[in-house]
């Protein structure tokens, strides 16, 4: 547990529960002292031994749900990038190769991405009453080019995604 | 009627005689504050927590209760949830007829007149505050943060009381303290709170 938790903890012990009025106190006292006059009406329950908890119902998987959905969005781009990558190409072998060797001076552009930080920020409560940790992902995109007369460029884009991750409390 | 004897049975401690009077003075205050958030109302808290205090005396003179004085407390807390939980479907089958009289005097009294905290000079306002801002956190964490500042139960207790892991337990205690002290700080950098 953070400081500040701590501290908001030893702060809370301070706060004393109101004490009970004279007239409850007499009342709970009498209940006591009578108990025999007092049975409450769940007696029967107390011979009864309770059901363990059981885990919820864990929720049905649907296709139309927000992670089905996701989950088909995934696999379609999947499917999109094979295709793309791995189309065969009509082109002869020593076509490509001369194709190749007359564009040499211009490099593939290298993409790169560098993750700089992590960061675990606020905590919320979505509509469930379910707490939710902001995530904060910081990372730089690079993409290196190199045009037709050998000048290479850098480009660089700074970027942050954010997420909201669901806390386990159950 | 015989006085509950406080006994250790796992020592060799000398048998101390309490009364039940001595005892609800001392751990009354946590008791109906924990009955308080477990029930809608504070009439529904003093009868949950009257019927949870004469089945203990009833287990207690009978020799029936098992685990000394130190298992009284978490006997009362599970004993108050479970009679709220069986009042409020009482109460649910009845009507909200009783409910709804009882919202009106609320509102005619302000809601002031039975303060979840005591009345201290300096923190009137903070104990107003932090009723306020634990009705308005989800119950399993209210009840969490109640059962383990006011109430001093280990996490263990806790998730026994409640029927939830020990981690659940603490995870649920460290998330309502993050959202209590979120709730709290607007009053405190107003100044009308020390904190």
């Amino acid at each position: 547990m953070t400081d500040d938790l701590k501290e908001l903890e030893n702060a809370l012990r301070h706060v004393q529960p109101s004490r009970l009025s004279p007239d409850l106190l007499d009342r709970l006292d009498q209940a006591m002292q009578k108990w025999e006059q007092h049975t409450p009406e769940s007696e029967e329950e107390s011979n009864v031994v309770p059901f363990p908890a059981t885990q919820p119902a864990k929720k049905s998987w649907s296709l139309f749900s927000s992670q089905g959905l996701s989950a088909a969005a995934a696999v379609a781009i999947l499917g999109a990038s094979a295709a793309v990558f791995l189309t065969p190409s009509t082109q002869k072998p020593e076509e490509a190769v001369a194709q190749e060797s007359s564009s040499a001076q211009q490099s593939a552009p290298k993409l790169n991405r560098n993750f700089t930080n992590v960061t675990a920020d606020r905590m919320y409560w979505n509509d469930d009453k379910q707490p939710m940790r902001q995530l904060s992902l910081d990372y730089v995109d690079s993409l290196q080019v190199t045009d037709d007369q050998g000048r290479v460029l850098l480009l660089k884009q700074p970027k942050r995604r954010t997420f909201l991750v669901p806390l386990q409390t159950d | 009627m015989v006085s509950p004897v406080a006994t250790d049975s796992s020592s060799s401690s000398t048998p101390e005689t309490l009364s039940w009077r001595e005892w609800l003075e001392e751990c009354g205050p946590k008791l109906l504050l924990f009955a308080r958030q477990q029930t809608r109302n504070s009439q529904d808290a003093e009868d949950v927590l009257q019927e949870s205090l004469v089945k203990l005396a009833k287990k207690v003179n009978d020799n029936t209760f098992t685990g000394g004085q130190n298992g009284w407390l978490p006997f009362i807390y599970t004993s108050i949830r479970r009679g709220a939980i069986d009042l409020g479907r009482k109460n649910d089958r009845r009507g909200r007829r009783e409910d709804k009289a009882y919202v009106a005097s609320e509102i005619e009294s302000g809601g002031v007149d039975d303060p979840w905290f005591g009345a201290f000079d300096a923190q009137d306002e903070l104990g107003q505050q932090l009723e306020s801002a634990l009705k308005d956190l989800p119950p399993k964490f209210a009840e969490v943060i109640s059962l383990k500042v006011w109430g001093e139960l280990t996490f263990a207790e806790i998730g026994e009381n409640l029927g939830i892991s020990q981690n659940t337990a603490a995870s649920r205690y460290r998330y309502g303290l993050e959202a209590l002290k979120k709730k709290l700080s607007g009053a405190r950098n107003r100044g009308d709170i020390e904190l």
